[in-house]
């Protein structure tokens, strides 16, 4: 008889999520914040619970880590209000949803479930797995030998020897939201000088030399990378004189070259760790796009979840579970907005030279829109970039980034090495025509690129083939669907609001 | 120069590696105390 698994990841430290999956198949997987409207929302809700329950009974709750290891770490790093809560303890948390009454609660491990969610959605026969995330319980590094239906650890390191708090820390220093907006730090990378001098050195080793980070060789049995500097109360202290526009961009640049220098080491451990050809690349860390662009050429073939966060996580702990390989199809498993996707209308919009919103179909499982969650227009032309930032009202930097037909991808874009298609924006490509397409390339000529098959996403495909035969461009521009500060629309009533806010139009299901 | 802000200037001149020094721990220690008062980013 198959199981059937109610996965959850993230709850009560950032991002909740509830996946179900039955026997290998994920019948749900959503996040809390699109329910709540709360961004990153740690608190799971009644709404996502219900809606997951509509496609299964749970016979077992699967949860993404283990409280009392956890508790441990707190103990240690000082977080005493933390460890006196008893109610985040998860069976006693989990007591307030009578929906839930009665189904026993497992419990995984936080890396575990990180590398589960990639190993088992990636399809390899085997693979090598790297997990960097801020901290687990303890760890905040490990990699996995992952071959046919078993994972095993390979490497561990622990707190508070962290490449995740580190990126977080520089993230708070540039006045940013640290666990929320290292994306930002990633954009603003490319407007900084990375040969910039600072006190007679290069700013990225003032960075290493400041709070000490050093890396190993694996023979020297030491942890691979290590911090003097404990990063968990961030380091706003750092180069307090550094503090006008060009001194935070500089600084984001050094940071993502450091976190650069440092995957690379790591990367390098993995190949001497574990011999297959394959990688799978998972926690927080593997949303940086522009890095993870850079260690493709190490492996033949290189997979990351589209939700590769903790977040994502619910999936891996609900296969621990179910003890099935599981059958990853598409990340489009959210809320359901039923009925046709509005091809026809957005195509005549776009074609009219509006901006206008998609809201069709299950949501993205994931950070990222990827055609169902989706504000989009026309990427050609010089003032889209603008107009797009201004109703998003963001950062006048940070730029879009394109949905392409796969088969054109390589004529418009310059893919990293082995990678033949980014269906879930991974990766960043060079842009061939920079010029033409201002709106979605960035100031270093990169663009975040997805692309569309057949297969992953019939309408949107044909919305994009519809768009190329009209007007010889195969692409559009692709940006969530969201409210400045809110999480990305879930449902129809969101997207009224979404419209009504900015005034622009938003189709959904026809 | 009067001879008592001479003596004072070599005084100075003479004791400056202990008050760099003192002024240097005394920054250390500020910033340690501000760590500490800064929150948690991750739980």
């Amino acid at each position: 008889m198959q199981t059937t698994v109610l996965g959850i990841g993230g709850a009560l430290n950032h991002d909740a999520s509830i996946s179900l999956i039955t026997g290998g198949d994920i019948k749900f997987a959503g996040h809390a914040e699109r329910y709540s409207k709360i961004k990153n929302d740690p608190k799971l809700n009644t709404a996502l619970i219900q809606d997951a329950l509509q496609y299964g009974t749970p016979d077992v709750i699967a949860w993404y880590e283990d409280p009392w290891k956890k508790k441990h770490r707190q103990l240690s790093a000082g977080q005493y209000k933390e460890v006196l809560n008893m109610d985040e303890l998860p069976k006693r948390y989990l007591k307030q949803f009578p929906e839930l009454k009665g189904i026993p609660v497992e419990y995984s491990t936080h890396h575990y479930s990180h590398a589960a969610s990639g190993y088992f959605t990636s399809g390899f026969a085997d693979a090598a797995v790297v997990v960097i995330d801020s901290i687990g319980e303890w760890e905040t590094l490990t990699i996995w030998e992952g071959s046919g239906p078993n994972l095993t650890q390979v490497y561990t390191q622990g707190y508070p020897h962290s490449l995740g708090l580190f990126y977080s820390a520089m993230t708070q220093r540039l006045g940013l939201k640290a666990q929320e907006d290292e994306y930002i730090l990633m954009g603003m990378a490319a407007y900084g000088n990375v040969k910039r001098v600072y006190n007679n050195m290069p700013l990225y080793r003032q960075i290493m030399k400041t709070l000490g980070i050093h890396m190993y060789a694996k023979e020297w049995n030491q942890d691979v990378i290590s911090f003097k500097e404990n990063l968990h109360r961030g380091c706003n202290w750092i180069f307090p004189d550094l503090t006008t526009e060009q001194d935070l961009f500089d600084l984001a640049a050094a940071t993502q070259l450091v976190y650069e220098i440092m995957l690379g080491r790591i990367i390098e451990l993995s190949q001497q760790l574990v011999s297959s050809k394959n990688l799978v690349l998972m926690g927080g860390c593997a949303l940086n796009c522009s890095a993870n662009s850079w260690i493709t050429d190490r492996y033949n073939d290189t997979w990351i979840m589209p939700n590769p966060g903790d977040a994502g996580s619910c999936i891996g702990v609900a296969q621990k579970y179910s003890n099935e390989i599981l059958n990853w199809q598409t990340p489009y498993l959210g809320y359901n907005i039923d009925g046709e996707y509005p091809v026809e209308q957005v195509l005549q919009s776009v074609l009219a030279g509006d901006i206008c919103g998609i809201a069709s179909g299950r949501a993205e499982f994931g950070p990222r829109a990827l055609g169902n969650r989706t504000l989009t227009s026309d990427p050609r032309g010089p003032g889209v970039k603008d107009k797009m930032n201004e109703i998003k009202n963001r950062q006048k930097f940070r730029p879009f980034a394109p949905m392409i037909m796969e088969e054109d991808v390589h004529e418009f874009f310059t893919m990293p090495t082995n990678v033949q298609q980014s269906p879930y924006m991974q990766f960043v490509a060079k842009c061939n025509f920079p010029k033409d397409f201002p709106a979605i390339v960035h100031v270093d000529g990169t663009s975040r690129v997805q692309t569309v098959n057949k297969i992953q996403h019939p309408d949107l495909y044909e919305l994009l083939s519809s768009f190329k035969a009209e007007t010889g461009c195969p692409m559009l521009v692709n940006t969530s669907l969201n409210i400045k500060g809110k999480p990305i629309v879930n449902d129809e009533q969101d997207a009224i609001d979404f419209s009504k806010h900015y005034d622009v139009k938003v189709f959904t299901s026809v | 120069m009067k001879p008592r802000a001479l003596v004072t200037k070599i005084w100075n001149f003479i004791i400056y590696p202990y008050t760099w020094y003192k002024r240097e721990q005394a920054i250390k220690k500020r910033m340690e105390e501000l760590k500490k008062r800064d929150p948690f980013i991750y739980k």
